[in-house]
């Protein structure tokens, strides 16, 4: 297993086991999510010592059924859709190294993809951070719905948006060890309490299942991308599936509400990193406001300042109504809005990216709008708390394109026998990047 | 956006360039968030949650935890930075 | 001048609010743990007992109580903070608009859950030192805020109402005196403006401090100066409030739902009977005067319902009143416990009484028992069975009697010595375990006998 070579030619991991034993299946971790063992960096600087006092619940489920070969690389707190403001190396996308992986979870897409043996990526979304890289790298992303895995010892972004989530090539794998993962934990009064399937057994006809193709997910997308899609959703209707047209008008608002939303409860969970108790710290002298001013300044990469000072700001006196609270509305009837399209089809389907993997050159011309911009189709989805999976639907010029399957809440069932349809039609996703 | 005064709240020291830097790209996310301004919401609840997450309660026990590493240990106490 | 109070009060549950860590006093950074201290990764889990017991201290106070509430992160950045946020209730607290009747109507504006941050150490006073200490053990408490329209007019009304209030908070079983703290910001305005002093501990301090602000706000009213519409803080050394310095950095609590925990939702609380109610009934069942029987129902649940279980076996509400609230409670604040922090059951205090009125023990041997009996933790069949029996009694006295027949002629020709020294003969005989009036009633009835 060639890991370290695969670590240096694509920066996929920020701390890699020294010894890693033989396995039937390897797991690789975000580096959001607490090991008692390894450091957890959340891919910031603030954090480039910690080591948590305890493991995340997931963690815990897994140890013992597979090798833990390390923590992934990541956009620091989750801030970033293509890996580039990772603290610890720019991941590269092993399709073509000149390229972005997609992002947050960075890491956790390229080893899913690269190494050649057989591994599931434990992940995290918050707007896309599954999806992105899933479909970058060529793999299956799935981000089950909000609230199913426990977020104990996961180092919150968005506490009403963030889920973890699984990457792998083969779906059967991410179903497998789904039921590792899911089901409620006295630690965390968010999760999910009732009773969860065997997604293992979660496959067969998909004839008959109403797949609802909404317009708006079209409009901004690269025309490549569209192709393959197009090419999936046909295959799909190929197997007996209905194809329906439908409409998300609400669809243009999300990006906003989930900006607001996101940034303003990020803003309050970054307030606790300040020198003191972990993390980054400095010589304590000066008065407290000096001292945290000092040590946020200095271990906060800019785009995490950019991040804080907005989420601060939508939430401050005499804008909170106009930005927090109006997002939060908005929010509600976007829910609705998916909510009524689930009363007449099974499933959604759309790109899941609106462009192919960018240069680090394109990436480094963007403003930061134009970055946010690139979300547009998995912030609906993800404010939502609905599950999606990405699924490998072909390459275009040599580059993956992604197709994005979304259900109702707990109805991952669905995206699994969907899912598990394609990969039986397609080999795009037996595909391993030569390094 | 007074970005100064909004860095300050946050205590995030920001250099000159930031200051700058700052003000001109949020200001360009503030315009495209005012798309918002198009919806009526009124009467509409706002959604904290993707779904209702209701009355998870935990019985009042005590329990204790092993012991726990922070750096700046004074004697019982933790050293922090003064406050006036 | 008007007053009003934002008052915190300390529940008493065994746990803090969001985690597990007990909430007993101890050695500084001891009931600590990962969640409290607002480690990453970590979520607050709400405590269901200090949930009820606000809904039961807002209803207590007549407060209509929110259908929904939730929590909220209120934003500020200070060392004795674990998150830089306290979680709160801003927007939907629980109860709104209640009142605390003191003679006249306090009303309350809102009665809300929060949790409590560390505490401070300022080794060498606020301006004396490079640094604090930090003790993490109080960070996570749960407090209910209780919020008072400002319907004070002076000092004497809230006393009152603190009188009245810790009265509620003990019957409803939410506050520990020995254990839990009340915590004040009050505001005090004579004129137009008004000032606010922040976090006065203790009811002792939190009277100090308003009559040490009302004097200073008359003084300067007086010599026609301003007065500045400000925040001040309290020297409990002093007895001063002073000034805060202007903050060069300000906050903006930014509240948001904390999305981390669950909406509360139609949560209905039963509670006990509340003092005011209490002290009619025992105007009207026992026949109290009403001054004794607010001592006993102000005393707390437990102490009414020792004092209800005791008269039900003997009778005589006023004897007990009175033994109960001066020698018993005497002994439990020089020893600092409560009733139900000693072994002493009704049943067995009905027996030390009904040995008082059966004279086997004085009224002078009884005060200094009790002193013992109280702290000790043992039954009161110890003390009492130490009394001589009747039996024993009788055989003494006419041991005596035959033995020193000369002292009894001697009484018996006047000679009130000599009864003295019989009395002093029985009573060394069984080692001084009798009422002294007893041991002189029987002599004489035997030897009038005779």
């Amino acid at each position: 297993m060639k890991l370290k070579r695969l670590n240096e030619k694509t920066n996929a991991f920020i701390t890699l086991k020294e010894e890693v034993e033989e396995a039937e299946l390897y797991f690789s971790i975000k580096d959001n999510i607490c090991t008692k063992d390894m450091r957890t960096t959340a891919g910031s600087k603030m954090l480039y010592n910690y080591h948590p006092p305890f493991d995340a619940t997931v963690v815990e489920r897994i140890r013992g059924k597979g090798e833990i070969l390390g923590k992934t690389s990541m956009d620091s707190w989750g801030f970033g859709t293509f890996g580039t403001n990772c603290d610890f190396g720019t991941p590269r996308n092993p399709w073509d190294l000149g390229r972005s992986p997609g992002g947050s979870s960075s890491g956790a897409a390229i080893v899913a993809s690269a190494l050649k043996e057989r591994n599931v990526a434990l992940a995290e979304s918050t707007g896309g951070s599954i999806s992105c890289p899933a479909s970058f790298c060529n793999v299956f992303g799935l981000t089950p719905t909000y609230g199913l895995v426990s977020r104990w010892g996961l180092i919150s972004y968005a506490d009403s948006l963030d889920k973890i989530g699984l990457m792998a090539r083969d779906l059967k794998d991410i179903a497998l060890v789904m039921n590792y993962i899911v089901g409620g934990d006295e630690r965390d009064p968010t999760s999910y309490q009732g009773r969860v399937p065997d997604y293992t057994r979660c496959f067969g006809e998909i004839r008959g299942l109403k797949v609802g193709v909404p317009k708006e997910y079209f409009e901004h997308v690269e025309e490549e991308v569209k192709e393959k899609v197009m090419d999936g959703i046909s295959l799909l209707d190929s197997l007996g599936a209905e194809i329906r047209e439908v409409s998300l008008k609400l669809t243009k608002y999300a990006l906003a509400s989930y900006y607001i939303i996101a940034l303003s409860e990020a803003s309050t969970n970054l307030a606790r990193f300040c020198g003191l108790k972990y993390g980054l710290s400095a010589e304590m002298k000066g008065e407290f406001n000096e001292y945290f001013s000092k040590v946020r300044g200095s271990g906060f990469n800019q785009e995490s300042k950019r991040r804080i000072i907005l989420g601060t700001f939508a939430r401050m006196a005499g804008y909170r109504g106009r930005y927090y609270l109006k997002a939060l509305k908005v929010r509600r009837l976007i829910i609705n809005e998916f909510k009524e399209i689930f009363s007449r089809c099974d499933l959604i389907a759309a790109p899941t990216m609106p462009i192919l993997p960018p240069k680090f050159e394109e990436i480094e011309e963007l403003e930061p709008i134009q970055v946010y911009a690139m979300d547009q189709l998995t912030v609906g989805p993800n404010l939502a708390g609905i599950p999606m999976l990405s699924v490998p639907i072909g390459f275009s010029r040599g580059l993956p394109v992604g197709l994005h399957l979304m259900a109702d809440h707990f109805r991952e069932d669905l995206l699994f026998r969907v899912g598990r349809a394609i990969q039986e039609h397609t080999n795009y996703w037996r595909k391993v990047p030569e390094l | 956006m007074d970005v100064e005064k909004v860095a300050r709240i946050a205590r995030l020291k920001l250099s000159e360039e930031e200051k700058e830097l700052f003000s001109r790209q949020l200001k360009e996310v503030l315009k495209a968030f005012e798309v918002l301004d198009e919806l009526n919401v009124e009467g509409v609840e706002p959604a904290m949650h993707p779904y209702e997450i209701r009355n998870r309660f935990r019985k009042d026990k005590a329990r204790g935890w092993r012991e726990i590493k922070m750096p700046n240990k004074e004697g019982e106490f933790y050293r922090g930075p003064r406050v006036v | 001048m008007r007053i009003g109070l934002e008052v915190h009060v300390q529940l008493k549950t065994k746990s803090k609010l969001f985690c597990n860590c007990p909430t007993d006093p101890a050695e500084p950074n001891r009931n600590i743990c990962p969640i409290c201290l607002g480690f990453p990764g970590i979520r607050p889990f709400p405590n269901e007992e200090a949930i009820l017991l606000a809904f039961k201290i807002a209803k207590a106070l007549n407060c209509r109580i929110l259908e929904r509430c939730f929590f909220s992160r209120k934003s500020y950045f200070y060392p004795d903070m674990p998150k830089n946020y306290q979680i709160t209730q801003y927007e939907a607290p629980i109860g709104v608009d209640g009142w605390v009747d003191i003679g006249k109507k306090i009303r309350i504006r809102r009665v809300h859950l929060e949790e409590d941050p560390a505490r401070l150490v300022h080794p060498g006073g606020i301006g004396g030192s490079d640094h604090v200490l930090i003790d993490y053990n109080r960070a996570g408490v749960p407090l209910v805020e209780i919020v008072t329209e400002p319907d004070f007019e002076d000092v004497e009304e809230v006393k009152r109402f603190f009188k009245k209030l810790l009265s509620i908070l003990l019957h409803l079983r939410a506050f520990d005196p020995l254990k839990c703290s009340i915590r004040c910001d009050v505001n005090i305005s004579l004129g137009d403006t008004r000032v606010e002093v922040k976090n006065v501990t203790g009811l002792k301090h939190i009277e100090r401090a308003i009559r040490y602000e009302i004097l200073r706000q008359e003084k300067l009213l007086k010599e026609g100066k301003e007065v500045k519409r400000e925040t001040r803080h309290f020297d409990e050394k002093t007895g001063l409030t002073t000034s805060l310095r202007e903050k060069e950095f300000e906050d903006d609590y930014g509240y948001i739902f904390d999305p981390d925990l669950p909406i509360i939702e139609g949560i209905e609380v039963e509670i006990p009977e509340l003092p005011d109610r209490m002290v009619e009934r025992f105007v009207e069942e026992y026949g109290l005067k009403e001054e004794k029987a607010k001592a006993i129902a102000y005393e707390g649940p437990d102490f009414a319902s020792f004092f209800e279980e005791v008269v039900k076996d003997f009778g005589k509400p006023e004897v007990v009143a009175s033994w109960m609230l001066t020698h018993l409670l005497k002994c439990l604040n020089f020893n600092h416990m409560r009733l139900e922090d000693t072994s002493l059951t009704p049943k067995e205090f009905v027996e030390f009484l009904r040995a008082m009125e059966e004279e086997r023990i004085s009224e002078r041997y009884a005060k200094e028992m009790i002193k013992e009996w109280v702290p000790s933790g043992k039954k009161v069949e110890e003390f009492l069975k130490e009394m001589v029996s009747e039996e024993e009694l009788r055989r003494a006295v006419e041991e005596v009697l035959r033995e020193h027949r000369k002292a009894v002629e001697d009484y018996k020709k006047g000679k009130k010595k000599a009864l003295e020294f019989l009395i002093g003969q029985v009573l060394r005989r069984i080692g001084g375990r009798a009422d002294v009036k007893k041991v002189r009633r029987l002599l004489e009835e035997s030897i009038d006998l005779k």
